[in-house]
């Protein structure tokens, strides 16, 4: 079994056990003061926000504004004047 | 009370006495000074008060109250651990500047009115800018030119605000600037002078630039001080200014985007210091009672995790003899206590439970929510998600994973290891027991961070990212290039325009150097020195004569 596939079943399983432990405690806060927003009540909402979070950061960091302004590490001269 | 009650004394007196002092006695001094300093902090009521009169003016340099203490403690810690991870040094000149930094820290936070403030801000700037060039490279000391130009660009408008706001019969004491109609232009101008130290986008430049440039040690000091000095004045002086909200969340993310294109590993940690501080910028700007205590308690744990990630990345830089990602890989194995400590710090920033992080950073995001800006907690959010992705894993997978490029590490001085165990210990302490830190907040917010809600919305937001880099590893990888950003007007176009211009102007001196001042030897040859070519006399007679021909020319056409 390879690093990567442990890892791959470590995460997962790490994910369906707050899913399990959300779905477990929400209907404590279910319309309480806590949930201002759907997102608040809604079942592994932050699970999808930081997957999809992470892609929208890499592709737009990496992707769209890398490319245009990304330069070799000397640019900038160093050294004297 | 006596000026020797007042915390910044002992730091400048420290400094004075180091500087003096050699071998065992100055490492005592030195790590005496914060450790007095938090003392003397200790020990000041609120009805402490100090001032000092110049002509026309009472200077009042010491008012306590919860908000200064708050800062003043946390200064004071970090000035200790800062000194404790430079004490192997030889050179007493940044260890020295780094406790007159933390001094003129100690000053603003002090300070009861505006004047007060303003002359430790500038003792600030030249502090830290004596820290960059102590670094002694080529590279820091042009950085720390840049550095001072902006900041004397940033000063000028602060005093030029306070000014202002005196001229226009404005208090002179050191107090909120907002009101019911909103700021005037005096306010206007102190709020961009402190949106300079406060590395907002696009005056935060000089951060980003020169942190990296600095010493190893030298950018753990600053890590701590400009930045959160900056904050403390905002908390001080803008509660609730609008604007501070959305540019605050901008920075948040700014920042991030900035880190996951980095490749220097002390350039992504200076990224998350504008990312950082943009969750309490944004908290001020909220200006509820909540998203304020929470951005106060935001600087106090980001100054220690912020101290142990560029002490971590110190390390990394000491031993391996590099900070590029690109560079390094597989340290896991040599360096498995730095690897540990800097994932406490590294999971600290990212709001992981049970370390420091989490119990600060989750008050502003629950306190945007409760203020019903969704917009504004969403985007937090992010940046906690971008924060995570690229330190807790990005910096953490290439430097101690990643390719294994059989590093052979320099051993630490120990008081480096022990300054770090110092800020794990306190990051993890804090986060264990939040109470210790919200009995201090300056507006007395009760929390509670630990419902089975917020510690799982935590646990998936980083599960969810840790997936994230898993997938986008490949996009991820880092590369051996540098991001421009806004310092690049100043450091291309700018000098292409200003060093033309002034080798024009030196040529045009020379010339009337050359032929102007022989003129003048040759109609009064009594002037004449034996050697021709030096006659500073000669010089300042002709300069003198072309001002008085200027200002008759000027007299006499009006």
């Amino acid at each position: 079994v390879s690093a990567r596939y442990k890892l791959f079943l470590g995460l997962s399983g790490a994910a369906l056990a707050t899913l399990a432990l959300d779905y477990l405690t929400s209907h404590g806060h279910h319309g309480g003061g806590h949930a201002a927003y759907w997102w608040h009540s809604m079942i592994g909402f932050e699970l999808l926000y930081g997957l999809l979070g992470a892609a929208v950061l890499s592709v737009f960091a990496k992707l769209l504004v890398f490319p245009v302004i990304k330069r070799s590490e000397d640019y900038y001269p160093e050294g004297e004047e | 009370v006596s000026v020797f009650q007042h915390p910044a004394a002992f730091l400048f007196l420290g400094a004075v006495l180091a500087l003096l002092s050699r071998g065992k006695l100055r490492k005592i001094v030195l790590l005496a000074s914060p450790a007095l300093a938090l003392y003397a902090v200790s020990m000041l009521t609120p009805d402490a008060v100090l001032t000092h009169s110049i002509p026309g003016f009472t200077l009042e340099l010491l008012r306590v109250d919860r908000l200064s203490r708050f800062f003043a403690i946390i200064f004071c810690i970090a000035s200790f651990l800062g000194t404790l991870y430079q004490l192997h040094l030889d050179d007493a000149g940044e260890p020295v500047s780094s406790l007159a930094l933390a001094g003129g820290a100690l000053g603003v936070v002090f300070a009861g009115d505006w004047l007060t403030m303003f002359v430790f801000w500038e003792a600030m700037t030249v502090a830290s800018l004596f820290v960059i060039w102590f670094a002694r490279t080529p590279g820091s000391h042009r950085a720390g030119l840049r550095y001072l130009f902006i900041h004397v660009v940033g000063g000028g408008t602060l005093f030029a605000g306070i000014l202002l706001h005196w001229g226009g019969g404005g208090d002179t004491f050191f107090g909120p600037m907002t009101g019911p109609a909103g700021l005037s232009p005096a306010g206007w101008l102190i709020l961009t002078g402190v949106c300079v130290n406060a590395a907002v986008p696009p005056l935060h430049t000089w951060l980003t630039d020169a942190y990296p440039e600095c010493s190893v040690t030298g950018s753990v000091v600053q890590s701590a001080f400009t930045t959160k000095t900056a904050v403390f004045v905002l908390l001080r002086a803008f509660p609730g200014a609008e604007p501070l909200a959305v540019l605050g969340t901008v920075m948040a993310v700014y920042g991030v985007i900035y880190a996951v294109m980095s490749n220097d590993i002390r350039r992504l940690l200076a990224y998350h210091i504008v990312s950082q501080v943009g969750f309490m910028v944004a908290g001020i700007g909220l200006g509820t009672t909540m998203s304020m205590d929470g951005a106060a308690a935001h600087a106090f744990c980001h100054i220690l995790y912020k101290a142990l990630l560029f002490m971590g990345a110190g390390a990394i830089v000491h031993a391996a003899g590099t900070g590029k990602l690109t560079e390094l890989g597989g340290l896991w194995r040599k360096m498995p206590v730095t690897m540990i400590l800097f994932m406490i710090g590294a999971f600290s920033i990212s709001g992981l439970p049970p370390f420091n992080g989490f119990i600060s950073k989750s008050i502003t995001l629950a306190s945007a929510g409760e203020a019903h800006r969704p917009l504004i907690e969403l985007f937090l959010e992010l940046a906690s998600v971008g924060t995570f992705l690229s330190i807790g894993l990005k910096l953490a997978y290439f430097a101690f994973l990643g390719t294994d490029r059989d590093i052979t590490p320099k051993p630490l001085p120990p008081n480096m290891v022990g300054a770090m165990f110092g800020a794990a210990a306190l990051c993890t302490l804090l986060g264990v027991f939040p109470g210790v830190l919200y009995d201090l907040l300056p507006l007395g917010t009760e929390y509670h961070p630990y419902t089975s809600s917020h510690v799982l919305s935590s646990l998936q937001l980083h599960i969810g990212t840790a997936a994230g880099f898993w997938l986008l590893l490949k996009l991820l990888w880092v590369r051996p290039y540098i991001a421009l950003d806004v310092d690049w007007l100043y450091r291309k176009p700018f000098p292409a325009v200003l060093f033309p211009l002034v080798r024009g102007m030196r040529a045009f001196g020379g010339f009337f150097k050359e032929k102007g001042v022989a003129a003048v030897y040759s109609t009064v040859p009594g002037f004449m020195d034996v050697d021709a070519k030096r006659m500073p006399v000669g010089m300042a007679l002709f300069w003198g004569i072309v001002f008085l021909s200027a200002l008759a020319l000027y007299s006499w056409n009006f």
